[in-house]
């Protein structure tokens, strides 16, 4: 490798430690513009405080709460992403995580509305995951997605009493656990970059 | 340049530099870095900055746009389309020069046994 842009012949070991340093810099370049921790946690939040209303009715409030919640839970995490970009000076434009955020909006809302319960809508939740794993690269979001997707196919088949209530405990549980330890991780590696 | 080259013809003399290529790794992760989160991430100096982002604009690798937030001046950088395919490339290029590299090692490693 050259400094002064003129072409030499580089060595095998000169190039591997190129490409390893420039593997450090995607890692901590991405590390920094993608805090899954943000939306994992409030998004957690939200679910454990569903819970109370999955308990009465026949998920007409549970839908309602999660009509209010969900955007509002999407526009804080567009806010957080804005906010952080301008501190830390890098980050990504949001297009896909808007369109993943509204087709996941639309779709828990037309398959709660179709089977009212909270079975599907939590699959849409779990598809919808996986994707954001995918835009995140983050194998923790992946593993938990794929999780609530087996408790709510679990759900659906066996149909047990209370069903809506503990898929949403599942999922507060697991996305608030998941985003504190994602959080933790966060900050440690700013704390050493 | 044809794709059966040696991968050494390949590299880009524009990308080829550690700073340069260092620039184009941070902007092929985030579609927009600011001018002191290069400096930092790299650990340069304004004018060495300077200098390389003038290379790599100059080649229309990068974008660069002058912005406000609030009354702070802010200089955002962007990877253009030809120069993600430009570090692509030279990615590929360096890591097929690795393996033909290892591959020769190799071959020498066995004769030598054989």
């Amino acid at each position: 490798m050259t400094t002064n842009g003129a072409r030499s012949f580089p060595d095998n070991d000169e190039l591997a430690a190129t490409l390893r340093q420039l593997d450090d810099v995607r890692r901590r370049t991405h590390a920094a513009i993608h805090p899954a921790w943000f939306p994992m946690l409030l998004f957690g939040i939200l679910g454990l405080v569903s819970v109370p209303f999955a308990l009465v009715g026949d998920g007409t409030w549970l839908g309602l709460y999660w009509f209010v919640a969900g955007p509002a839970g999407g526009f804080s995490t567009s806010q957080y992403y804005r906010r952080r970009t301008i501190t830390l000076g890098v980050g990504v434009r949001g297009g896909a995580y808007v369109v993943l955020g509204v087709a996941l909006f639309v779709a828990a809302f037309v398959a709660g509305t179709v089977t009212h319960s909270a079975a599907a809508p939590m699959m849409a939740i779990a598809i919808a995951h996986l994707g954001f794993a995918r835009l995140e690269r983050s194998w923790p979001v992946a593993l938990v997605s794929l999780a609530l997707g087996v408790a709510a196919l679990v759900v659906a088949v066996v149909d047990p009493s209370y069903g809506d209530v503990l898929l949403s405990l599942v999922y507060g549980v697991s996305f608030t656990v998941t985003g504190l330890l994602l959080r933790r991780r966060d900050a440690t590696t700013h704390a050493t970059t | 340049m044809t794709e059966n080259s040696h991968p050494s013809q390949r590299l880009d003399d524009t990308v080829h530099q550690r700073v340069r290529l260092g620039i184009l790794a941070v902007l092929a992760e985030a579609d927009q870095a600011d001018f002191a989160f290069l400096k930092d991430s790299l650990g340069l100096t304004d004018g060495n900055l300077s200098r390389h982002l003038q290379v790599l604009e100059e080649a229309g690798y990068v974008k660069v746009e002058k912005t406000f937030v609030g009354r702070r001046p802010r200089t955002w950088i962007a990877a253009t389309r030809a120069g993600r395919a430009a570090f692509g490339s030279e990615l590929a290029a360096l890591r097929e020069l690795i393996a033909g590299v290892d591959r020769s090692s190799g071959q020498n490693g066995q004769n030598g046994h054989g």
